[in-house]
């Protein structure tokens, strides 16, 4: 950097990536917090290190392969053309856009004084990664091997949620181009895909004992600890702004961008480098909050931990077009998420038997769903991209992403992978692990240590 | 060894990888790689093991309740 103007928009930008960074580790302490007060004392600690560990195990297949797939996949292969080179195949090498600045050997991937923005950048979105594993495990909690989830956890983490992303959230992916499919801030790439694969895994998984009667009646295994639960879905909420600013990009030239001649305008953008601005978002979420706050404890008569959750699934819903939305808008249609992903927890938890222990496959994945359809029809007719050839923003193209989203690159894999491990034999805990609780050796050794001690002590 | 042994020299000339050892990067890769998937085996065994002896123990539902420690 040889000039003040250029050292500063640089160094801003670095600096504002880094910001989100930190206020993103919150929803990760929110989360484990959440999990850790949803479940049972018996199970508190290896619940913990199963939300704890994914951190690690995310972080190191990132740098190994979740950033490469993210810039590689971004043609499908073989379903959109790169506006960049034309390629329709991986995206590998060639400049800016392409996979081989996210190799792990690559000299963009360390302290590189000629970078600042690789690394944040990076670190942005592997904060949406372990925000990704984390919806995950929430949903199976007490009676999944920590083991399995890892392997869970590294596939949604680094793998699927990636691969959408590349897809459609990436300036050049093929949904965005053919589909007109627009997900601002992630209702589809993050929440809609991990509620369908917390839903998939599930389905193998199967419900906790005692969950249903033997009638099939479901029965509440409630939060042992509300305070907990409380301030992790406020931490949640905190760290969700960082989310927030984390999908914009702080400061772009649209004018040479798209090839205005001799326009200069600087704005922030969102993922596809279209403009919004920050201002404007931030009203859209507290809006959108309100929302789904209002409707949840509506819906639900009150009830804390469904009022909170519905907070975070009126976001969610509103999300994918809260770049253009009013904020009113933005608070109708993250109620209606709210009461259609309540009422589908409820039916499918019934009818299928699915014990999903914190809520997680609606709050992610209906409220995901519901959001990506309503902003097909509310942004009908927007240009999805400021790239020519792109197509508009509409109804059938959200719907189709959606499905992607939920079923082929959600539901389908968490099945499949959930399969193979149950066959194995490695999905679930012995049933009198589960009974006894897995927290039983460190409590017993605990409780030796000290009656030990107060032995001494007399 | 030093990838930077001047500050004054090395930045005219536009030095940018900063880190020791570069060029050397593919064997710190593998040796990551290698401890990434060691540690999955290791503690996918260990966490089997665990659970083999605590269901050998019997223990019913309320037992953990006398392993509460007080303090």
């Amino acid at each position: 950097m040889d000039n003040e103007l250029t050292a500063l928009t640089t160094i801003f930008t670095e600096f504002y990536y880094w910001i989100t960074v930190v206020l993103m580790f919150l929803i990760h302490v929110g989360f484990c917090m959440y999990e850790v007060g949803v479940s049972r004392h018996k199970n508190h600690l290896h619940t913990l290190m199963k939300n704890t560990m994914l951190i690690p195990l995310v972080t190191v297949t990132w740098f190994f392969f979740g950033w490469w797939i993210y810039w590689a996949f971004v043609n499908g292969p073989f379903i959109g053309t790169s506006i960049m080179d034309g390629n329709t195949g991986l995206q590998l090498g060639g400049g800016f856009g392409a996979n081989e600045m996210a190799d792990p050997l690559d000299p963009l991937m360390a302290i590189n004084l000629g970078d600042h923005i690789m690394g944040v950048f990076w670190a942005a979105f592997l904060l949406f990664s372990w925000t990704a594993a984390s919806i995950v495990s929430g949903a199976v909690i007490e009676r999944i091997r920590t083991a399995a989830f890892g392997i869970c956890a590294i596939a949604i983490g680094s793998v699927f949620w990636s691969i959408d992303a590349s897809w459609g959230w990436h300036f050049d992916g093929w949904m965005v181009k053919i589909l007109g499919y627009h997900d601002a801030y992630a209702s589809g790439v993050i929440h809609a895909v991990c509620g369908g694969f917390a839903l998939g895994i599930l389905a193998v998984l199967g419900p906790r004992i005692g969950k249903f009667a033997a009638d099939g009646t479901p029965r509440n295994i409630g939060p042992r600890n509300p305070w907990l639960v409380t301030i992790g879905l406020f931490l949640i909420y905190t760290g969700f702004w960082g989310f927030y600013a984390a999908c914009n990009i702080p400061i772009f030239d649209l004018g040479p961008e798209y090839g205005m001649e001799g326009v200069t305008y600087f704005t922030a953008t969102n993922i596809y480098v279209t403009p919004t601005t920050l201002s404007g978002i931030t009203m859209n979420f507290l809006l959108s909050l309100s929302g789904g706050l209002l409707a949840g404890y509506w819906i639900s008569k009150g009830d804390p931990f469904w009022t909170y959750s519905s907070g975070l699934a009126g976001i969610i819903c509103a999300s994918a077009g809260n770049d253009l939305y009013h904020p009113l808008q933005a608070m109708i249609i993250a109620a209606i998420g709210v009461v259609i992903a309540y009422r589908l927890h409820y039916w499918v938890e019934r009818r299928f038997k699915i014990d999903d222990a914190v809520g997680a496959v609606a709050v992610h994945g209906y409220a995901g769903v519901v959001g990506l359809v309503i902003c097909g029809f509310v942004l009908w007719g927007y240009p999805s991209s400021g790239y020519e050839g792109y197509a508009a923003i509409n109804p059938i193209g959200m719907i189709i992403g959606a499905i992607i989203m939920f079923g082929l690159l959600g539901f389908l894999p968490g099945w499949i992978i959930a399969k193979i491990l149950d066959s194995a034999g490695k999905l679930r805990i012995p049933r009198e692990v589960e009974i006894a609780g897995l927290d039983f050796n460190y409590m017993e050794a605990s409780k030796a240590d000290e009656d030990a001690v107060v032995a001494d002590e007399k | 060894m030093a990838t930077v042994t001047s500050w004054t020299e090395s930045l005219p000339e536009g030095v940018t990888q900063v880190y020791p050892f570069v060029g050397t990067e593919w064997i710190w890769l593998l040796i990551a790689v290698i401890f990434w998937l060691t540690w999955h085996v290791k503690t996918a065994a260990g966490e089997s093991q665990e659970h083999d002896e605590l269901a050998s123990k019997g223990k019913g539902a309320s037992d953990y309740k006398n392993n509460v420690a007080g303090w």
